[in-house]
């Protein structure tokens, strides 16, 4: 880099390109890039108006100068990105120049489709002309999804060398408008090694002021601020920005006196502005702000801080020792994962546990897949938790925040392979207390190996702060004699290295009855002893209630309020009387009644068998339902929930075949998707649901799918029927693009299509040889493809 | 902002069943949850129109319309309005998750969401309707992208002129979908003095009459033909 960054003192960017080069006749929807190629002598000059107005940083005019952006334009991305930066350098002269990077337009995965590798790939480009051309720095900014934002942070820095600003911008909530807090924009931006980060655009300085504030308590890196000129208003259809030069200013120095130590303009803002900044900032120095490290993990939306209360880390994302959870992880089937997420995070856990290893399954792939779903549908912090390095590097690399990693130990290999990826990916790790000896009997050797790790993980430039230490759990039964030792390991800990700690608490009962007790009882003493973050079931109420009295006895629940919510509540409560057992299986399902399904199964399994409960009872209740719907006495959602409380009763029954080694026998596979670019899935789940009740073995490949998964998924199954669902125009063309590719590949195979577009016309047209109006249908077409004599 | 719960009803294709207590009460609680997780934005500007032939320009912009339909809508219009409108992420992050774990309540708040765009819709228009009618204009009804023959193709270049992601985070997939699903573009022209011919007074009011032009006779939510009737 030419010009050393020096942050004693102010540094002042420029301010707005887009809104100054409307007042040049920019039409709206016009790409401001393309005035680098054709009016570039316009972009010098706003540039140099800047330069005269004291901004000590030009930024390039290349904010969407990405591939989705230029798509159509005929514009050459090289072109756009070289010519930027030359105007800028021209300009600057011996002043810097960052490389604007903005964002992609595109909503990632899993709001939109865009994979955060072909997020990353889009940045990647940008990053490597622009540091190609010579801009001496990278300023990502106007981020709404801290996700983008750290696909294009990676891209940043595996693609050239350069010092990376970040900033985000944030609705009137005080949130991204993915949903990231101030703090976890922080802790999150921060910790993947950003030289600056901050706020930008979105709203007015005076709105921006709070935010800024929340983020200055937080920020170890120096924190920059451009905000717009006001809030847009909109005056006789037009967007203007209201705030004067003079008012700008005085908000900068308010932000200035605030700690914040890089100025600049967004939108509606002009040299004037930028001019105001500079003079009143012209006598004072940056204000020096300490604030203090965390140990936090953060999901893409919320932070949860080690110390204080109690965090519960849930462990119940792990196969081991859970049939249900291997079955489901074996066959792919993660919604039975992402209920116990789901379950984990209504029962009060704070942070995730996830470990998928397996050893006959693609525990890198599971993992990544694993991760992108629960992140679309809880909102707390994973810990990622697996030995192997590589599964880990993948994790944390597609994590949206800032993960947990379980686990680093104090043997050689371990440290050399893990804190590598703890150090570039700004993870928190799980230290273990052992090493190629194996657990140590002493407290004092326990601390030893954690001493070594901590100073191990200084050298790769972690701090302490990012280390939580396990001082591993013994069982009582093999090793009782130990289980203190444990809890003197965990205070040793706590007073000699000043770290937070975790513990796998269920450990200590294996073997033995009253395990929940034992469990407890140990909770406590940990908990005393300082115990930071426990490993534990949440769903267990009683060690749920250890916590919270815990929390309520050292403080940490003001006034317990808290615990006075959870447990008042409860002591009034009466017994509930038991309610009659419905019995009628038909009744129950057409009335859509989940639970009273299950135990009326359970009942009818003591008398009937298994299969024959599905004939007599499931499946006549299924016709009736779906009769009703047809002839317009239901309607869709009863139609769903009968089919849900199907499910249920099915679940059941199956267990029940399992443990008596029966096997189901399933009418066929179909293999069913949402074409690739759509994005609907709730009529593909709707017919998916019903296919399964009606006993056919239904893969699911969900929604935007390209064509060659299809293709393969079909051939390997060797499925002789295929659903396809559509729901816009748009997308017909991909089904029947998908239908060529499968008639090719495939030809013995059926292909059903549904969707709102779609008639049976249309569906014959592109290629498809049934089309089901709705679930029912879908039935009825599958009952009769699958019937003996179709074969 | 409440949601309409009969516009909920229709959604879900709710033709006068026997409305059980349990389905009724979630109906409720979705419509309650799907008020919470609104996260409403809109930005729109004004335009002067000008036509070549069937296309609409709006010279202001990048915008060529060509659409025999479009230009039909705002034939007596000299100026429109130009909206995007989004519900927001966090409700169909919800949804999401609910197709996955709990498929009932899924297509019931989708439902909920559904009206609820609609109903927002309805309410940014009265008031422009109302600021409209001091300067002596009257509103058409909105005209979107996928109604007639106006293509769904140009969701990017409206958005683009909008800013409508920097301004409310809306977005569209190469397949032209809006991301945050529930989100709507629309044109609305406005047009000098009174209603006219009662024709034209047809014209104007609302759902009804885009059901009545738009050629899928069959849609299950069609006004005013098998579907249920609705005040527009």
């Amino acid at each position: 880099m030419k010009h050393k960054l020096n942050f004693d003192e102010f540094l002042i960017f420029d301010g707005a390109m887009g809104t100054t080069l409307q007042s040049y006749g920019m039409k709206a929807g016009e790409l401001a890039e393309s005035y680098n190629l054709k009016r570039a002598e316009v972009i010098a000059g706003i540039h140099r108006a800047y330069i005269q107005a004291g901004a000590q940083i030009l930024t390039t005019n290349t904010f969407s100068a990405n591939r989705f952006k230029l798509a159509g334009t005929g514009l050459n991305q090289a072109d756009v990105i070289c010519t930027a930066v030359e105007i800028a350098r021209w300009a600057a002269e011996d002043r810097l120049v960052a490389l604007d990077i903005g964002p992609l337009g595109q909503l990632m995965e899993p709001y939109g489709t865009l994979s955060f590798n072909e997020a990353y790939e889009a940045f990647a480009e940008q990053v490597r002309l622009g540091a190609a051309a010579g801009a001496d720095l990278i300023l990502i900014e106007t981020m709404s999804d801290l996700y983008e934002a750290k696909a294009a942070i990676l891209a940043a820095r595996e693609n050239a060398d350069l010092p990376i600003f970040c900033t985000m911008t944030f609705q009137e909530d005080g949130r991204t408008l993915t949903g990231a807090d101030p703090l976890t924009v922080v802790n999150t931006l921060q910790s993947l090694g950003v030289t600056a980060l901050g706020i930008n655009c979105s709203l007015g300085p005076k709105e921006i002021l709070p935010l800024v504030q929340e983020m200055l308590k937080y920020a170890q890196v120096p924190v920059i601020v451009q905000p717009n000129a006001g809030l847009p208003q909109l005056v006789e259809g037009e967007t203007v920005f209201q705030i004067t030069p003079a008012e700008f200013a005085a908000f900068g120095r308010k932000m200035a006196a605030a700690g914040v130590r890089i100025l600049g303009g967004c939108c509606g803002t002009t040299p004037e502005h930028i001019k105001a900044l500079n003079n009143i900032l012209a006598d004072v120095k940056p204000v020096a702000v300490k604030a203090p490290r965390l140990t936090a993990a953060s999901s893409g939306t919320t932070t949860v801080i080690l110390g204080g209360p109690v965090k519960i880390v849930g462990e119940r994302l792990n196969p081991t020792g859970k049939r249900r959870l291997q079955k489901a992880l074996r066959q792919g089937d993660l919604d039975y994962l992402l209920r116990e997420a789901v379950d984990q995070q209504d029962h009060g856990a704070h942070i995730l546990d996830l470990n998928v290893g397996l050893p006959e399954i693609d525990e890198k792939a599971v993992m990544v897949q694993a991760i992108k779903e629960i992140q679309g549908v809880v909102n707390l912090p994973l810990q990622i938790d697996s030995v192997n390095p590589e599964v880990i590097e993948a994790a944390v690399r597609i994590y949206n925040g800032r993960p947990i990693i379980n686990s680093v130990n104090g043997e050689a290999q371990s440290l050399a392979a893990i804190l590598p990826i703890v150090k570039k990916y700004g993870c928190l790790v799980v230290a273990l207390t052992l090493d190629e000896q194996g657990i140590p009997k002493t407290a004092e050797e326990r601390l030893a190996i954690a001493e070594r790790i901590v100073k191990a993980a200084a050298e790769h430039g972690i701090p302490k702060e990012d280390i939580i230490v396990d001082c591993l759990v013994l069982t009582a039964s093999a090793q009782q004699r130990e289980v203190q030792e444990t809890v003197k390991a965990l205070r040793l800990v706590k007073e000699k290295l000043g770290v937070k700690t975790t513990l796998g608490v269920s450990n200590v009962s294996f073997g033995l009855p009253a395990r929940n007790l034992l469990n407890r009882t140990f909770l406590a003493a940990a908990l005393a002893a300082g115990l930071d973050a426990p490993i534990m079931n949440p769903l267990d109420a009683e060690m749920r209630g250890t916590v919270d009295a815990f929390n309520l006895l050292w403080n940490h629940d003001p006034d317990g309020k808290a615990f006075i919510g959870t447990y008042s509540a409860l002591e009034d409560k009466t017994v509930a009387p038991p309610v009659p057992e419905q019995r009628d299986l038909t009744k129950i399902v057409i009335a859509g009644l989940k639970e009273e399904a299950a135990s009326a199964v359970r009942a009818l399994l003591q008398e009937e068998e298994g299969l024959a409960i599905v004939d007599r009872y499931l499946i006549p209740a299924l016709d009736r339902v779906g009769e009703g719907y047809e002839k317009g006495e239901l309607f869709l959602p009863q139609l769903i929930q009968a089919a849900e409380t199907v499910k249920r009763a099915f679940a059941v029954i199956k267990e029940d075949l399992e443990k008596s080694k029966t096997a189901a026998v399933g009418k066929g596979k179909i293999v069913i998707a949402t074409v690739k670019g759509d994005i609907h899935d709730i009529g593909k789940n709707i017919v998916k649901i019903l296919l399964e009740n009606y006993g056919f073995e239904v893969f699911d490949l969900g929604k935007d799918v390209p064509i060659a998964t299809i293709v393969e998924k079909v051939q390997q199954e060797e499925a002789p029927l295929v659903g396809l669902s559509a729901l816009m125009t748009t997308t017909v063309k991909n089904m029947e693009e998908t239908i060529k590719a499968l008639r090719h590949a495939c030809p013995q195979t059926k292909i059903m299509v549904g969707g709102a577009v779609l008639n049976a016309e249309y569906a014959e047209m592109i290629g498809a040889d049934f089309y089901g109006k709705d679930a029912r249908e879908a039935v009825k077409i599958a009952e009769r493809v699958f019937q003996p004599s179709h074969q | 902002m409440e949601i309409p719960q009969r516009e909920v009803l229709r959604y879900l294709g709710y033709r006068n069943q026997k409305l059980d207590q349990a389905t009724a009460r979630l109906i409720e609680e979705c419509r309650a949850e799907a008020k919470a997780l609104l996260r409403t934005g809109v930005v729109y500007r004004v335009y002067p129109i000008a036509r070549e032939g069937d296309q609409i320009r709006l010279p202001a912009t990048t915008l060529r319309l060509a659409s025999k339909d479009l230009s039909r809508h705002l034939r007596h219009a000299d100026r429109c309005v130009l909206l995007a409108a989004t519900l927001g992420l966090a409700l169909d992050q919800r949804i999401a998750a609910y197709a996955r774990l709990d498929l009932t309540r899924a297509v019931v708040l989708d439902a909920c969401a559904t009206a609820a765009i609609e109903a927002f819709c309805n309410q940014v228009q009265a008031q422009l309707g109302a600021q409209a009618a001091r300067e002596g204009y009257r509103l058409t009804t909105r005209y979107s992208p996928g109604y007639g023959d106006l293509s769904i193709v140009y969701q990017k270049a409206i958005l683009e002129a909008l800013q409508a992601y920097t301004r409310i985070g809306l977005t569209v997939t190469e397949d032209h979908l809006l991301l945050p699903r529930k989100s709507v573009t629309a044109f609305i022209g406005l047009e000098k003095g009174e209603k006219n011919t009662p024709e034209e007074k047809a014209e104007t009011g609302g759902a009804h009459d885009r059901c009545r032009r738009c050629p899928d006779q069959t849609c299950q939510f069609r006004k005013g033909g098998d579907g249920v009737e609705t005040q527009a």
